[in-house]
């Protein structure tokens, strides 16, 4: 409570200062509060539930004798109270980012490719939204965790010997609650800001062209999100109805196949989107009077970029798993360097955290379609 | 076709976002039904228990810190 009051009040300075930035006009103030307002509602709604369900999950793990049946319900409140955020953030965000578009064409009625541009330019403000309240929920929150915690653990584990968040211990309480502000509404805050910035970066760029203003060509990032929720409804029926979890070691399991499945289903839905919707070639222009350049892409070129971002998520997200799990060899070697002291710790940790890095600025470098930044927006996107 | 109609487009994300709306709200209702207070207790006795808890950990780090002072005098 106490961030989100100092929130409204650096919001209401930001908004006044892009205000007067932007020469006393309204535009993107209005996307900029619209971002932080729904940042804030899907990271509230995020902790909501969270706090609710963490309780059921013990309640029904605890309160069903069978051990398969109170694992499979445990699992399944787990995941559904995840849920519960994943698509309100994402149909939000969505939502508001469409209705803020359509106002905009109604209130500005754009005819040129300079008009479209210049629209799309105040509608980035949504994405500044997203990323300011990111800035507050993730560090703030984080650095309150992390003090929480490390106060938690010298007072009860060093004095009084209790355990890693003991409940005898009340400030396992204070350590929860920043866990809560920077795991929950933070993670929420950071991923609303990712998906805003790269869809906002990609309706600017394509108000540079002709062939994606003309129509509706420009909602195509858009479109792509939105069959990105249909898709994860029906991979999150696996996890809850079909590949129900009853042992211990198929909690991970299930929880990879929902990356694997949905990266299965995403790929038809992406070739199919991109050769059916988009034009053929399409010409963005970059720069000004006369060092203006026209960049040429194709409805190929960016289905492939879709493709390589979509495939790269999967890859980074398995390689996050391998160096981050304690049930592979990285994490297992990083505990028992743990045994020799604090220095070969350091050392063994930062250069695992070096290492992580590699296959993810791979997947990011590989991609050769990146010839113009509209084909960069949508590999983020996917 | 390869061309993306203004109708298509908003009706296909805006749906796509009520469903995926529904789908969270749906995910709510199903968390938020199961009555935990049976076993668990109600917040009112959690609360209760909190502050036994701490007033118990505000006593402890007293006497603590009485102790710490003396081995300091002595």
């Amino acid at each position: 409570m106490a961030e989100y009051i100092y929130l409204f009040f650096f919001i209401c300075g930001f908004t006044l200062l892009i205000i007067f930035i932007d020469s006393f006009k309204l535009y993107t103030a209005i996307a900029f509060v619209s971002g932080c307002a729904t940042s804030l509602l899907s990271g509230f709604v995020g902790m909501f539930i969270a706090t609710r369900a963490n309780v059921r999950v013990t309640y029904r793990a605890a309160t069903i004798k069978d051990n398969k049946e109170s694992l499979k319900a445990a699992f399944n409140v787990a995941f559904q109270g995840g849920c519960v955020m994943g698509f309100v953030l994402v149909s939000l965000a969505l939502a508001v980012l469409t209705f803020l578009i359509l106002i905009f064409l109604l209130f500005w009625r754009p005819k040129t490719t300079d008009d479209f541009t210049q629209m799309f330019d105040f509608i980035a403000g949504y994405g500044l939204g997203g990323s300011a309240v990111a800035l507050f929920c993730r560090v703030g929150g984080g650095i309150y965790t992390k003090a929480a915690d490390v106060g938690a653990d010298l007072v009860g584990k060093n004095e009084f010997g209790l355990e890693e968040d003991s409940p005898d211990n009340p400030a396992t309480i204070a350590d929860n609650v920043g866990d809560n502000v920077g795991d929950i509404a933070g993670m929420g805050a950071d991923l609303f800001g990712s998906f805003a910035e790269a869809t906002c970066a990609a309706l600017v760029v394509s108000g540079t062209s002709v062939e994606m203003v003309t129509a509706a060509n420009y909602t195509f990032p858009l479109i792509l999100s939105a069959s990105g929720i249909l898709v994860c409804i029906i991979t999150s029926f696996f996890a809850t109805h079909i590949m129900t979890v009853t042992e211990k070691e198929k909690i991970e399991s299930t929880l990879k196949w929902q990356l694997l499945i949905s990266t299965i289903i995403l790929i038809p839905t992406i070739v199919l989107l991109s050769l059916l919707l988009l034009p053929k070639n399409i010409n963005f222009v970059a720069g000004e009077g006369t060092s203006i350049k026209t960049y040429k892409s194709t409805n190929t070129g960016i289905m492939i970029c879709a493709l390589i971002g979509l495939i790269s998520g999967l890859i980074i997200g398995m390689f996050t798993d391998y160096f981050t799990s304690n049930s592979h060899t990285p994490v297992q070697n990083l505990a028992k360097a743990c045994k020799s002291g604090a220095a070969i710790n350091i050392i063994h940790g930062l250069a695992l955290g070096y290492m992580s890095c590699v296959v993810p600025i791979i997947c990011l470098a590989s991609n050769k379609y990146y010839n113009f930044s509209y084909n960069c927006c949508i590999f983020c996107i996917s | 076709m390869n061309e993306i109609s203004h109708l298509f487009a908003n009706l296909f994300i805006f749906s796509s976002c009520a469903l995926g709306l529904l789908f969270g709200l749906y995910n709510w209702f199903k968390v938020i039904r199961i009555d935990p207070e049976k076993v668990i207790g109600s917040k009112e006795e959690g609360a209760a228990e909190l502050v036994e808890i701490t007033d118990d950990f505000k006593a402890k780090i007293k006497e603590m810190n009485k102790i710490a002072r003396y081995i300091q005098e002595v």
